[in-house]
């Protein structure tokens, strides 16, 4: 066929880029997450300062949106794995819809869009951060600092590069462990892994961190300052200052995450179990689920995604050209010098941003912002579950390749009975958790840690579902694993 | 003989045998899959967001060297901060 396609424009690309090779043979349970921990360690090893800024001395303000992208403000993870989620949902939302026609069954067309997926994220990260490093995002806040930086003997143009060379650097590499994971030598989506495992040491950290933080001299734990306050301080203020302090967690926010937890643990078992049987062995019925989070913790992610997206952009373009104060104002925190708040404007109002002005227009941001991630949460669970190949039409494909058959239904109707559960637990699982996560956090109290350890916790049960059935698979053959864990 | 009787081929036929195969090839697009793993070849599911699964074209590379990679690139910056300590400034 002659006809042009996107695609094509990208096939140039496609070789310069580094591809890990498929594993020979298939990796052996033990070796596998052998990889995973050791990759993930690898990831949480690279939030180590970028060379040329201080972490502590510039202001973030995007600190209430990093937990669920694993990401860490003024380190090699300035973006987390936001740059890979951007580009993932982006082109296989676009390709999904049929804006753009790709081939799938076509092997040379789903690489090239794999190595396209793989090419745009890192272009995210090499355009964010050059637009972050000219908006002095980078350069350190306070005024001694500053001056003393514009005096040195570099140029700001060269640490600038210096900057988003490791930035970009640090996003391929991100990329290629991603990938190292997703190819069958770890587990499960790479993403997901290191939402998972930034989600649960931030998580711990701020319950029973031990590190004191050099500005405010707390301990990162909250649990672990509540007994220093208890030794030190009189009673009532030593536990009221923990409900409010503003440099580390909180126990507003800890308490406001364990019931966020809760719910969301709760209606994660939510689920309407299909009678299944085999057709080949006799009276073995057994259930299959569909559960009401069909889509897991996508839904959300998405919501967050573009949250994140608009707010990295807005934020530099405002710094760099000024920016009008309908579409956002930022302020910076006058007390901490640490982050910047978002004040007034069209984004402040689909923010978590903990600033209160006035009654009014904080309640209109309260239901703004659980609106904006219920409705995209919502849209996205209606649409994704067929673009991601897991309509009622693929299950029952699946089923008849395995000759199962749903009790009670005729091979011709399984494909529609199961679409009505799918679609409607699709759609209303994405909503119900759109709006919880968005009501938690469009209040401003919990700045970030509710949706990053719920998503965090969402993601790690989806893993989970992928290591169980690999160990149940062909986890106990000469695995270290099951000797200790015993076989099932 | 009945006023009905049309003669065969001509434009009319034609016309059909066009509609007919523009509409298949209409139903042929439209059953298109829409994701890898939609055409079966595994890929994003409906709670899991992957990227890669088939191998592609490019530069081959061993895990291992990817790993080697990351940690030197890490080291590298532990570098330029103790170069940056001691010269007292960037470089």
């Amino acid at each position: 066929m002659s006809k042009f396609r996107a695609l094509d424009i990208f096939k140039p690309f496609v070789g310069i880029v580094p591809e890990i090779e498929l594993p020979y043979e298939k990796v052996v349970f033990d070796e596998k997450i052998v990889y995973t921990i050791g990759i993930s360690a690898l990831y949480l090893l690279s939030s180590l300062p970028i060379s040329g800024v201080n972490p502590n001395k510039i202001a973030d303000p995007f600190n209430w949106l990093r937990l669920p992208f694993a990401s860490e403000a003024g380190t090699l993870l300035e973006f987390g794995v936001l740059p890979v989620l951007t580009s993932a949902f982006f082109w296989q939302i676009v390709s999904g819809l049929k804006i753009v026609k790709i081939n799938f069954n076509n092997l040379s067309d789903r690489s090239t869009f794999q190595s396209l997926q793989k090419i745009s994220a890192v272009l995210i990260a090499l355009i964010y951060a050059t637009i972050l490093a000219i908006s002095g995002y980078f350069r350190p806040i306070d005024f001694f600092s500053y001056q003393n930086s514009l005096n040195s003997t570099t140029s700001i143009l060269w640490s600038n590069i210096l900057i988003i060379a490791q930035l970009t650097t640090s996003t391929a590499i991100v990329t290629l462990l991603v990938e190292l994971l997703e190819k069958g030598y770890g587990f499960g989506p790479g993403v997901m892994v290191f939402i998972t495992v930034s989600a649960a040491t931030k998580f711990t950290g701020s319950l029973f961190g031990f590190i004191t933080n050099i500005k405010s001299f707390e301990s990162n734990g909250v649990i672990v300052q509540l007994f220093r306050n208890l030794f030190n301080k009189p009673l009532t203020t030593g536990i009221y200052s923990l409900f409010n302090r503003t440099d580390e967690v909180n126990f507003t926010q800890v308490y406001l995450t364990i019931i966020v937890l809760l719910i969301l643990t709760y209606i994660q078992n939510f689920r309407m179990d299909i009678s299944i049987k085999s057709t080949k062995v006799r009276s073995m019925v057994s259930t299959y689920p569909i559960r009401l989070f069909y889509c897991g913790a996508l839904p959300i992610l998405f919501s967050y995604t573009i949250i994140y997206n608009l707010n990295i952009i807005t934020f530099a373009l405002t710094k760099i050209f000024g920016g009008s104060n309908l579409i956002a104002n930022w302020e910076i925190d006058s007390l901490t010098n640490n982050t910047y708040y978002l004040t007034s404007g069209l984004l402040y109002f689909i923010s978590g941003s903990s600033y209160y002005s006035n009654f009014l227009s904080y309640i209109g941001k309260i239901i703004a912002f659980t609106a904006f991630t219920t409705f995209t949460s919502g849209i996205f669970g209606r649409y994704w579950y067929a673009m991601s190949g897991s309509t009622g039409k693929d299950l029952a494909k699946q089923f008849k390749e395995q000759d199962i058959v749903v009790v009670g239904h005729r091979d011709a109707t399984v494909a529609k009975e199961l679409n009505k559960l799918i679609s409607s637990s699709s759609l209303i699982g994405a909503t119900i958790l759109g709006a919880v996560i968005g009501l938690a956090e469009s209040t401003g109290l919990s700045k970030g840690l509710a949706v990053g350890v719920t998503t965090g916790l969402l993601c790690a049960l989806s893993l989970l579902e992928n290591v169980m059935s690999e160990y149940q698979q062909s986890g106990s053959v000469n695995s270290q694993f099951a000797q200790v864990f015993g076989t099932n | 003989m009945s006023a009905s009787t049309a003669v065969p081929g001509g434009a009319k036929t034609l016309a059909k045998r066009k509609a007919a195969s523009d509409n298949k090839a209409k139903q042929h697009a439209l059953n298109q899959p829409n994701s890898a793993r939609a055409a079966g070849q595994g890929g994003s599911s409906a709670s899991m967001l992957r990227i890669f699964n088939d191998e592609a074209l490019g530069f081959k590379i061993d895990p291992l060297i990817v790993l080697v990679f990351a940690v030197a690139f890490i080291f590298s910056v532990v570098l330029l901060h103790v170069l940056a300590k001691i010269s007292g400034s960037v470089f």
